[in-house]
């Protein structure tokens, strides 16, 4: 089931070729690696631009992950986890 | 005269917003899937997935009814951001075959080919549309490859999901002649059994009618019947760079549960017209008509209008008519979806803008223009008018 966290986490991501890939974030104590990107996609919010990344973790959880540009800051906006 | 030969593509994305759900998440894949929301709340299936189809789902049943045919499945909320991005990426693919693209929802296009193209090598370009969005974005997609815009739309559905079909005006007479009258688009149920009581059953049987039968029976629609029924048209690709101006602009909104509190309503009425005045502020847009859309909790549903005195984009001058046509036609049932919105739309400035009455109404003036520029810079959800809050005294 797909549960809307909206949080903010701390997020090690990789700035290449006018790209950004997350790379792994820490979420609750815990960090986790991001095994895939899935899929990308952005949204204007005002002047602010909301670049959304859902990925997968480990045991094929999922996550979506947002880079609010205007904050300079990641959230971790839904997730679905084993079990 | 003979006609120009033509080559148009019809581009319709399978069970669009499942399947990008499903490439994101693995977890949906091969599974049933609906997107629309939680069934325990009130709304509708915006898509289902093929595996939930099997089922009887169905785009626009309500999600009540789709956790009765299939309470394996799982209920997503939409994403609409998600979506329309993704669909700015399909659209961006089919424009590098070419420049005459027109997007005829989120997830369908009609792409014509270059003059004189045809229809084998329109099959070549499908196919290389379809492997460069399954390459880039692991969609599928379904391609209808035709001599006119609808022999190319009603191509893509022959064969789904991941078709690709070439139709010409004898292989549309061979495949549809046969069948029964709704199975053409633009032809629902109210049509067919219209065609039925003219004793018409069969599509070849609406294309041998006598027009003007049809015309009596349907008025002008009746000889687009008959075009339709024998695959002419023609009407043209109108590429995105081109397109026509909008007609109307609006907002409806299917309420959580059947709502009969007077407060409550209006306040969703206040949040629709603002929601439309944004719009046509935003695009440059005016309208001439308010018209108000009530749905009841038996299903029944009206529309009222009325014709302002001039153009407008306030969102309050919209709300004043809205809320006088909603309340001289809300009998105090509950309703089950409200929708507003602005018709005979008029792009850009008008020549000469009427003058203020009232000093206030030029502050008025201000005072939006001052929100709007807030929204521009901070988004949507930055400020609202007290009005369309609920007041909680706890």
């Amino acid at each position: 089931m797909i549960e809307s966290i909206e949080e903010p986490i701390e997020v090690l991501g990789l700035f290449r070729g006018g790209g950004l890939q997350p790379l792994r974030f820490r979420w609750k104590n815990r960090v986790i690696q991001v095994r895939k990107v899935t899929g990308d996609w952005s949204v204007n919010d005002g002047r602010d631009r909301i670049y959304y990344f859902s990925v997968l973790g480990d045991n094929s959880d999922y996550y979506e992950l947002s880079y609010h540009t205007r904050k300079l800051a990641w959230q971790l906006s839904r997730v679905w986890l084993a079990g | 005269m003979e006609m120009a030969r033509r080559c148009i593509l019809h581009i319709d994305m399978d069970a669009f917003f499942a399947a990008v759900e499903a490439t994101m998440n693995e977890r949906y894949k091969g599974k049933p899937l609906i997107v629309g929301g939680d069934p325990s709340r009130r709304g509708v299936v915006s898509t289902a997935s093929y595996e939930a189809r099997r089922f009887g789902v169905r785009s626009g049943m309500s999600l009540a009814e789709a956790y009765y045919r299939c309470p394996q499945a799982i209920f997503i909320e939409g994403n609409p951001h998600k979506y329309v991005y993704i669909s700015g990426q399909v659209l961006r693919i089919v424009k590098t075959k070419s420049p005459r693209v027109e997007p005829y929802s989120i997830d369908e296009a009609f792409i014509e080919m270059d003059g004189g193209m045809a229809l084998e090598e329109g099959m070549e370009t499908g196919r290389e549309i379809k492997d460069e969005i399954r390459a880039q974005l692991s969609l599928t997609c379904s391609i209808g490859v035709a001599p006119n815009r609808y022999l190319a739309k009603m191509a893509s559905g022959v064969k789904k999901p991941d078709g690709l079909t070439m139709l010409d005006a004898d292989s549309f007479r061979r495949l549809f002649w046969t069948k029964p009258t709704d199975t053409l688009f633009g032809v629902g149920e109210k049509t067919a059994a219209a065609l039925r009581t003219l004793g018409i059953e069969t599509v070849r049987e609406l294309a041998v009618c006598p027009v003007n039968r049809l015309r009596a029976a349907f008025g002008v629609n009746g000889e687009a019947l008959k075009q339709i029924a024998n695959g002419i048209d023609c009407s043209p690709v109108t590429p995105y760079y081109e397109e026509a101006p909008q007609k109307s602009l609006g907002h409806e909104i299917t309420l959580d549960h059947d709502e009969e509190d007077r407060e409550s309503l209006l306040r969703t009425l206040l949040s629709l017209c603002e929601e439309v005045g944004r719009d046509l502020r935003k695009e440059d847009y005016r309208g001439r008509i308010v018209v108000v859309k009530i749905r009841f909790s038996d299903f029944k549903t009206i529309t009222r209008q009325r014709a302002l005195n001039g153009l407008t984009n306030d969102s309050e001058g919209i709300f004043r008519i809205a809320r006088e046509l909603f309340l001289g036609n809300w009998p105090g049932t509950p309703l089950r979806l409200i929708g507003v919105s602005a018709a005979e739309l008029v792009h850009g400035e008008p020549k000469e803008e009427e003058p203020a009455l009232f000093e206030t109404e030029d502050r008025r003036k201000i005072a939006v223009r001052a929100v709007d520029a807030l929204k521009d810079r901070f988004g949507e959800s930055i400020l609202c008018k007290a009005a369309q809050m609920r007041y909680d005294p706890a």
